[in-house]
């Protein structure tokens, strides 16, 4: 298992430097730099937006730039914004509870319903009830974020009042693990909902083709009670899949958040990236960029060493 | 066994509801409560979070604007658009001898009693520090104009400072009182690293309030600065200013009556906010306009039947009414009229097809079978760039698309985004494009002498504008600009679309704002909320 954990580790370490290359070549592709944003205003002169190219470094090649934020940042310095004038590491990490806390709620949210309506759908004796649970996941699928994230904050904030308008907490008061739960419903139940939906379809086909396999007939034939062939001889088989999906996810899930973070006015890294990019914070937007990578990297290994854990056809080593 | 399994999934939903009931019984008592603020703060609402509150280091106008409330300039603009003193005791003149050497030196008397937050007097020093700080070579200061002209700045005594200019110049007033005009605290910063100070984060400036609290993202706290200048100024303890970035989020906040002042709503809201009893519109000044530039050496464009075409056949009226919602008119000179030196005489250009036609045809551009113009084989077709992302940009050039395909004009769009605009214009890499301009009070001129973009070659206009930036006598320097204003219109290098304004939404509560070209939130001291 340590062996296995490490060699995934080991495999990690040039596809990070691979993906570092390629972002760093990729924003620095499109015309207008950090410094040609000044040129649009009117008091900005040429000489103006030059010297800043020059203090910034903006007027070396691009291979010298990427060899020297390499350098400094395999040596914890992940540079300075160029908009924000502090670390970006400090930037980054600032917001990134902020997005752990919606991503996670919303995985939360989305697994416990997904598996419960994947369930019903799939294993309910009434026609109706399992097409019902098909109509309203493809539903779900379709309906994008921001139009959903609209309706909710018109129905339950504007005019229910129940969930406030945005933000992660309420100005000026004290921290309360209610008034965060009250700023976080809203966005993870959003973010959540396409999810759900997701989830639902995936389960409802794999558990309805795992029902059908023999070895469930075999365990109903044994007399064991209905629940527990659906649990522990379904239920985990058709999960399986589940999980590798879920890893393939979570790129998405996070990009999916950049939507709901705007609507909703919750301060995570996705509204911190789209700002970066527009102001092409070269150093922010590859601070940013590089903490997903990682993030999708270790999710990766995680789902790996899950399925190896859950499924003992796959041997470690 | 699917009976079995029937059993089990009841309990498993119980399970599930309980849980969902028992977080929402947890969060619903400590609510934070929908009713208005209290009377001594307000909230001030923002679509865009200013990136520092360090002053010069950021031109959008959220950081201006935050800045306002912290930080002051020497003199201000009131809202009849005449220079008020703000830190100076005086707005400096010939008559007053602030004004000296024909235009060569501007002296200002720092106000007795103004003092930074935390409690240091404000001191001609400071100005000559800010003088040095936004000249400063090594520092990624965006704009230096005016400050840049600045010879040295001499500290007569403690409450004096006098600028020094080898050149009469002319616009010394207006960027004291807007843009570049903050005055910052030498005892603070002198010697720090100031491109990546915390100051950028919590900065000490000598306004009506100080800065609290940043937290990224989602809101800034400021309260009261107990050293401020004004006796019993400002009137309220705090304010909150929370950073919206979505409509459906602004709109909730307003309908919940959370914000006090929602800033820099679109004219798509417009309608939104008159449905809204507690909350009235405001428009926000501003000296900048909505415009088409036209590429004037581009070979179809260097010729000025072309261009008057383009702009007869252009339905202006329509974009003002419809898509501007009548908030503005059509404008054709090169200032708009809230300019103090618009020239409101110029030659107009009314939608009219036919003189739109007529133009065309004595260009040679001849109508061919489908209704698309050709000369010489070639048909009339140009590009119009546009910054991708907002719906009224698009619509105001599908409407220009359609009036100009009626004369015969066939157009496509090419959409960049922001950062790559700038950059595309000049390079010349365009042969019509959108988007909008502003300059100051007291014009510097950049549309025309500082990017250029549409590559306007007339010496003679241009040479009129040269003129009035060292002509110190205002009257003489009005009707320089005045008589450009006339040349530009009759060469109509770029087509004038109408007058950008900001629109806020105040709640009937705010009382005493007061939007002027100094900003929306200047006179933040002055505010109360009933």
């Amino acid at each position: 298992m340590t062996r296995y954990f490490g060699l995934r580790l080991a495999s990690a370490l040039p596809r990070l430097a691979l993906i570092s290359i390629f972002l760093f070549a990729l924003i620095h592709t499109p015309p207008g730099g950090p410094a040609d944003i000044y040129a649009a205003d009117p008091s900005a002169t040429a000489a103006d937006v030059a010297r800043i190219k020059e203090l910034w470094g903006l007027d070396q090649p691009v291979p010298l730039q990427y060899g020297r934020w390499l350098r400094n940042a395999i040596s914890g310095d992940w540079g300075q914004s160029f908009s924000e004038r502090r670390p970006v590491l400090a930037t980054v990490l600032e917001r990134l509870p902020n997005t752990v806390l919606l991503t996670a709620s919303a995985v939360a949210i989305s697994l416990v319903f997904g598996l419960l309506l994947g369930v019903l759908g799939a294993s309910h004796p009434s026609r109706a009830v399992r097409e019902g649970v098909q109509g309203a996941a493809v539903l779900g699928l379709s309906v994008p974020t921001f139009w959903s994230g609209a309706l909710v904050l018109l129905i339950f904030s504007a005019n229910l009042r129940w969930i406030p308008s945005g933000g992660a907490a309420t100005i000026g008061a004290p921290f309360s693990i209610g008034d965060r739960l009250l700023h976080l419903v809203g966005p993870a139940l959003v973010l959540g909902s396409i999810y759900i939906a997701q989830w639902t379809r995936y389960l409802q086909a794999g558990l309805s083709e795992v029902l059908r396999e023999d070895y469930v007939r075999t365990a109903r034939a044994k007399g064991l009670a209905g629940r527990v062939v659906l649990v522990r001889h379904a239920l985990r088989n058709a999960v399986l899949p589940l999980i590798t999906l879920l890893g393939l996810e979570i790129p998405r899930l996070l990009s999916g958040a950049l939507v709901t973070e705007v609507v909703f006015a919750w301060p995570g890294v996705g509204r911190l990236l789209t700002g970066a990019l527009l102001q092409r914070d070269y150093p922010l937007v590859m601070g940013v960029l590089m903490l997903l990578a990682f993030a999708v990297v270790a999710v990766n290994i995680l789902t790996d060493v899950a399925y190896a854990l859950v499924d003992p056809r796959v041997r470690f080593g | 066994m699917t009976k079995n399994s029937d059993r089990s999934r009841p309990s498993l939903v119980i399970v599930i509801l309980a849980l969902a009931l028992a977080i929402a019984s947890t969060a619903v008592p400590s609510a934070p409560s929908a009713a208005a603020p209290a009377s001594r703060r307000a909230t001030i609402g923002l679509v865009q979070e200013p990136r520092t509150l360090m002053p010069h280091f950021d031109l959008l106008s959220v950081a201006h604007e935050t800045q306002n409330l912290a930080f002051e300039c020497l003199l201000a603009i009131d809202e009849k658009g005449n220079y008020v003193p703000r830190l100076a005791t005086e707005v400096p003149s010939t008559r007053n001898d602030g004004i000296g050497g024909e235009g060569r030196t501007y002296t200002f008397k720092i106000r007795n009693g103004a003092k930074w937050a935390d409690g240091r007097p404000v001191t001609a020093e400071d100005v000559e520090f800010t003088w040095q700080v936004i000249t400063n070579r090594s520092l990624p200061i965006p704009s230096r104009v005016i400050w840049s002209d600045v010879q040295r700045v001499e500290v007569v005594n403690p409450q004096t400072a006098r600028l020094h200019f080898a050149e009469p110049n002319s616009g010394v007033l207006a960027v004291m009182a807007t843009d570049s005009c903050f005055i910052m605290p030498k005892h603070m910063l002198a010697g720090s690293d100031l491109s990546n100070a915390p100051f950028h984060r919590k900065p000490l400036g000598s306004g009506p309030f100080q800065v609290q609290e940043w937290t990224a993202g989602s809101f800034i706290r400021l309260t009261k600065n107990p050293s401020y200048w004004v006796a019993g100024k400002p009137a309220l303890d705090e304010l909150q200013v929370r950073i919206l970035p979505g409509t459906e989020g602004q709109r909730a906040a307003m309908q919940r009556g959370e914000v006090d002042l929602m800033m820099h709503l679109t004219t798509a809201d417009l309608s939104f906010v008159e449905r809204l009893s507690d909350y009235r519109v405001v428009k926000s000044p501003t000296h900048a306009q909505w415009q088409f530039w036209l590429h004037n050496e581009d070979p179809i464009l260097s010729d000025k039947n072309v261009r008057q075409a383009l702009a007869y056949g252009l339905d202006r009226a329509t974009i003002t009414k419809s898509l501007m919602r009548g908030t503005v008119e059509p404008m054709d000179a090169a200032l708009p009229p809230s300019h103090p030196m618009h020239n409101a005489r110029v030659k107009k250009y009314p939608y009219n097809v036919e003189q739109a036609r007529g133009l065309l045809d004595r260009a040679g551009w001849v109508a061919g079978a489908d209704g698309i113009r050709r000369k010489d084989g070639r048909p009339l077709r140009l590009e119009i760039l546009n910054i991708a992302g907002q719906v009224e940009r698009r619509q105001v050039i599908q409407i220009a698309q359609e009036n100009w395909r009626r004369v015969g004009i066939d157009t496509t769009i090419r959409e960049i985004d922001a950062p790559a605009f700038p950059p595309t214009m000049a390079q010349g890499n365009f042969q019509i494009a959108y988007g909008s301009f502003g300059e100051r009070h007291d014009p510097a001129f950049a549309l025309w002498l500082g990017t250029n973009w549409q590559r306007y070659r007339n010496e003679r206009a241009l040479g009129l504008l040269r003129r009035a930036l060292t002509t110190v006598r205002r009257d003489q320097r009005v009707s320089l600009v005045r008589e450009f204003q006339a040349v530009a219109a009759e060469d109509m290098p770029i087509l004038m679309v109408a007058p950008r304004i900001f629109l806020n939404a105040a709640h009937q509560r705010l009382d005493g704002y007061v939007p002027t070209l100094s900003g929306s939130l200047w006179g933040a001291q002055n505010w109360q909320v009933k």
